[in-house]
């Protein structure tokens, strides 16, 4: 089990940031009951965010040895962890999320598929509107009308 | 009195309209199964209402029918784009979509297909034969017993780690503090609720384990946008009896756990199918490929198991009127809906409602075969789909799905959070698959613990001392000792002298 | 047979009622019903056995969710913050009314107008078989002789065996270890299984498992007997200072916001009305040991507020508050 894997770029960031957090739910863990008893409603989430720690911290310790990325600049990482594609998806995937309840879900996902489509294609924006329009209305039926799942409707319509 | 016992349960496989309400049920179970989001809780939920003024055979077969087929259809996505379609489907995603990336989807599913069936048809016979027993046992089990039985769950962390053990321990209690967030069932003291009324209902598991397996690999999968989609072989797709005769006494232990995980009240198909995985990844000595690279023995296991829970679930609310799993207490509700009054009285009262249900049940297996087997190949091929299309319909999928829990937006934003968190998880060596166990073993852990503490008044020493001296719990007991000894090096060494000593010997 | 038929395919492929006539009054457009407790409970069962009666009623089909968690205050919440247009319902319990004394929420049925009180239950004291006791007499003195060494199974604060247990408190002493659990039916489970020896429960989830003889009924909790459990003493006869408090029980009702235009509310209290009057409710809702209220609007105030003054106080007594029913304008009984 020796890992000798290289790192990537902002793996070791990466466990920094989820040991900060640990240790934050750690504290938090001991606010909700403290040691009052052995049975109290904090006992598991603090034994949860200590072997969090302690476990991060393990992997930290292991990965020392590790041979550090052949390139650990900025650049790298959005070249090779979050390259501009992602990070487009995730924006419209934001924006998704934030039209999901003004706009009403089929314009939020029709505007979606259509935009992440045509962004991932790169282009051919008649064939991307036409499976947005087949999707949607897929999806709509399946759940709105068959399953009658209440999907987030515009009040302006 | 036997042959009543064989009239009621040939009543839904003559009557015309009880023999097609079951096949509507199964065949719209399989896609409710599929579609994560849409779970069979929600859909029997839906049927008490729109079922309300039919007999009550009428319902039950509808039920049993999208019952039965949905807890098969989870397998479905989990194979082909690695999104549960249910909670019981997730150890069936371990070894189910390597197997779909290496073009083998088609193989996936009718392998997963006929080991449900034979799962399901394991449950049902348990529940016609030991029904009585197998609930006076599952009624043994004290809060102490299902904290040892999470933990015999939760030590699947150790194989489903990856490259690094310690940061598969780390995800999995991360998985075990998302399951703890929100109102403490025991004393509503809230638990990293931060003041949010939003967050005092807790994050539902099912919205993380969309986030974590579905959209946190669409976001890896656009890192190989360009590259072309498997092909995916799609000539022998109903397994031949011989590959079959391979997979069935796996099939047959692991429904065994399936059955009795089902028909404990508090435990259901998602936990049976965990466990079978586990047990099956320990015992099976020569997978047809390592575990979590497509093993088929890694679908065989949970299938089998999930769909034996049915059964198993099936046994508490026949014989005592208890819900084995969620799905038997809204069964349970429409019992009474229907003027039937569940208990241990049902079936002195109603008596043709045992062997009709395991009549209906048999019957609703069968359908699930039939329609299992049919459409793999427009599901397989859904797979050849190119990459800039199925990633965005994922993601939607995701959101509905998600949305469609119940009705909240907070969710999406849960389930958005957690698959960028498992996008870089992934990226950097965790896996996800020991945070939904933590997730659906977390809570159980947290409660059973408390619980059996309680009982003993806070007292360590008699805790301790409980561990023990009861033989149903001691078995437990030796089981995670024996379970922990084994993943030492030691014992290693010790099993091989054994070995060698066992040849040369005998 | 075949029209049912038809119908099931209709259920499946299409679960709706097609474009809704736009008609002038109220309601115009489907509406949501939100459950206070998980499917399959107590609340989800009462809930969901009214609507079909209602839909056909209304014109209109209600959309159901069930919303459990944080002792019902997710599901106060929720509707609290829906618009006032009358087209969200609550379905609920009686939990909300001691949300604000136990800190879980500052919404109770004072932001809400019963649309309907359907029926409240009625809570026993069971026992395992296996235990000594033929009365709650013979438990409440084992538990004086040994205190904290018996185990009462609990659905956690402001379930009905907390209150129940906080009442037993209040009139005697009474020494317990309380083991909470999910709710009613798993209690139930561990009592049977022998993991607990007493639980306070509702009849409803109790019943079944009394005539099976697979527990023991040790007391009513009522001032008199009930015709459904012959024999049974209430708890009354031998511990008269209960009297003051009864009749004690969980409720199911429907509500609206308060604020919801008196239109929509009368047709709403019409409605419900005459589907909790329906024959087969009826029979079902008592078949389930519970006793039928069908009251709505003042009368249902009064109710509530009766209820909650009763249970707040005799739950601040016995030290399970976190706040006091002062603080929030609660009358003592």
């Amino acid at each position: 089990m020796n890992q000798t894997r290289p790192r990537l770029p902002g793996e070791r960031a990466f466990t920094l940031v989820l040991l900060a957090f640990s240790l934050f739910l750690l504290v938090q863990a001991f606010r909700i009951s403290g040691f009052e008893s052995v049975s109290s409603p904090g006992v598991f989430p603090m034994i949860a965010a200590l072997v969090m720690v302690v476990s991060l911290a393990a992997a930290l310790f292991r990965d020392r040895a590790a041979p550090p990325p052949s390139d650990g600049g900025p650049a790298a990482f959005f070249r090779e962890v979050t390259p501009p594609v992602l990070l487009l998806t995730l924006a419209l995937i934001v924006a998704l999320m934030l039209t999901l309840e003004p706009a009403g879900f089929p314009f939020a996902a029709g505007g979606f598929l259509f935009a992440a489509i045509l962004l991932l294609q790169r282009g051919r924006p008649v064939r991307a509107a036409i499976v947005a329009a087949v999707a949607l209305t897929a999806i709509y039926v399946v759940f709105r009308l068959v399953f009658q799942v209440v999907l987030p409707e515009a009040e302006w319509l | 009195m036997e042959g009543s016992a064989a009239s009621y349960f040939l009543m839904s496989w003559l009557d015309p309209s009880l023999l097609a309400l079951t096949a509507a049920g199964a065949l719209a179970g399989v896609y409710i199964g599929a579609i994560p989001g849409l779970s069979v809780t929600m859909a029997v939920s839906i049927l008490i209402s729109f079922t309300f003024s039919w007999e009550v055979n009428e319902a039950l077969a509808l039920m049993g029918g999208v019952f039965c087929g949905g807890v098969y259809g989870g397998s479905r996505t989990a194979i082909l784009l690695n999104i549960p379609g249910a909670p019981s489907a997730i150890a069936t995603a371990l070894d189910g979509y390597p197997l779909a990336q290496r073009g083998e989807a088609g193989r996936a599913i009718g392998v997963s297909t006929v080991t449900s069936v034979i799962g399901g048809l394991m449950g049902v016979a348990a529940l016609a034969i030991a029904a009585p027993a197998i609930s006076d046992f599952a009624l043994k089990f004290a809060p102490r017993d299902y904290l040892l039985l999470a933990i015999i769950g939760i030590l699947l962390v150790g194989s489903l780690s990856g490259e690094s053990l310690a940061k598969g321990v780390f995800a999995g209690a991360l998985g075990v503090l998302i399951g703890m967030v929100g109102l403490d069932p025991m004393t509503a003291e809230g638990r990293f609720t931060f003041g949010q009324v939003s967050l005092l209902g807790g994050i539902p598991y099912v919205a993380a384990m969309i986030g974590f397996f579905g959209v946190a690999e669409a976001l890896v999968q656009l890192r190989n946008l360009n590259v072309a989609p498997i092909k995916q072989k799609v000539d022998r797709i109903v397994p031949g009896w011989s590959v079959i005769r391979k997979y069935i006494p796996l099939s047959i232990r692991s429904s065994a756990i399936g059955v009795v995980i089902g028909a404990l009240p508090g435990t259901g198909g998602d936990i049976a199918a965990l466990m079978a995985y586990d047990n099956a990844k320990r015992t099976v000595k020569n997978p047809s490929r390592p575990f979590g690279q497509g093993a088929y023995e890694g679908l065989v296991a949970p299938e089998s198991a999930n769909n034996a829970a049915i059964g198993g679930a099936y046994i508490p609310m026949l014989t005592l009127g208890l819900p084995g799993d969620a799905v038997t207490a809204v069964i349970i509700g429409a019992l009474f809906i229907h003027g039937l009054k569940p208990g241990p009285m049902l079936m002195i009262e109603t008596p043709h409602l045992f062997w009709f249900t395991v009549g209906n049940l048999t019957l609703a297996n069968l359908f699930t075969l039939v329609f299992g087997l049919t459409g793999i190949r427009v599901f397989a091929k859904m797979m050849e789909c190119p990459r800039a299309i199925l990633i965005p319909l994922i993601i939607v999928l995701s959101v509905v799905g998600t949305y469609a829990i119940q009705n909240s937006v907070i969710d999406v934003y849960w389930m958005l959070a957690f698959g960028v968190l498992g996008y870089f998880m992934k990226l950097y060596g965790y896996q996800v698959g020991p945070v939904i166990l933590g997730v659906i073993l977390g809570p159980l852990m947290d409660v059973s613990y408390r619980r059996a503490m309680l009982s003993v008044r806070d007292d360590p020493a008699m805790f301790a001392w409980e561990l023990v001296a009861n033989p149903l719990t001691l078995v437990l007991t030796l089981s995670i000792v024996l379970l922990l000894a084994s993943q030492t090096p030691a014992w290693g060494a010790a099993t091989a002298r054994v070995r060698r000593w066992r040849r040369n010997g005998g | 047979m075949n029209t049912r038929l038809l119908g099931a395919v209709a259920a499946l492929a299409l679960l709706t009622t097609g474009p809704a006539g736009h008609a002038a009054d109220y309601p115009t457009k489907d509406l949501q019903g939100t459950i206070m407790w998980g499917a399959g409970g107590a609340t989800d069962v009462v809930a969901r056995a009214i609507t079909p009666i209602v839909e056909p009623l209304l014109g209109q089909k209600i959309v159901m969710v069930n919303r459990a968690g944080g002792g019902g205050a997710i599901s106060t919440a929720f509707v609290a913050a829906r618009p006032s247009d009358g087209y969200s319902l609550l379905f609920g319990a009686e939990n909300p009314q001691l949300h604000k004394v136990l800190e879980l929420s500052q919404i109770d049925y004072a932001d809400f107008y019963p649309v309907n009180i359907m029926a409240r239950g009625v809570a026993v004291i069971v026992a395992n078989n296996d235990t000594p006791w033929t009365s709650f007499k013979d438990l409440a003195e084992d538990a004086a002789k040994r205190p904290g060494e018996i185990k009462m199974g609990s659905t956690g604060p402001g379930g009905l065996p907390h209150v129940v247990g906080s009442l037993l408190k209040t009139v005697i002493d009474f020494n317990v270890t309380s083991v909470p659990f999910d709710g009613e039916g798993p209690g139930i489970t561990a009592l049977l299984g022998g993991h607990v020896d007493f639980m306070p429960s509702g009849l409803s989830a109790a019943a079944e498992h009394i005539k099976a003889g697979r527990v023991k009924v040790l007391a009513v909790v009522n001032n008199e007997e009930l015709a459904s459990l012959p024999g049974v003493q209430p708890i009354s006869t031998d511990f008269p200072g209960f009297s003051k408090y009864l009749p004690w029980g969980p409720f199911y009702g429907v509500f609206v916001k308060r604020d919801v235009p008196d239109a929509a509310k009368a047709k709403l209290v019409e409605t419900f009305k005459q589907a909790a009057s329906t024959a087969s409710y009826v029979e079902m809702m008592e078949g389930r040991g519970n006793i039928m209220m069908n009251i709505a609007g003042d009368e249902a105030d009064a109710f509530l507020k009766k209820w909650q003054s009763t249970t707040a106080w005799v739950l601040h007594e016995a030290g399970a508050t976190k706040a006091s029913p002062e603080t929030f304008g609660i009358p003592k009984p």
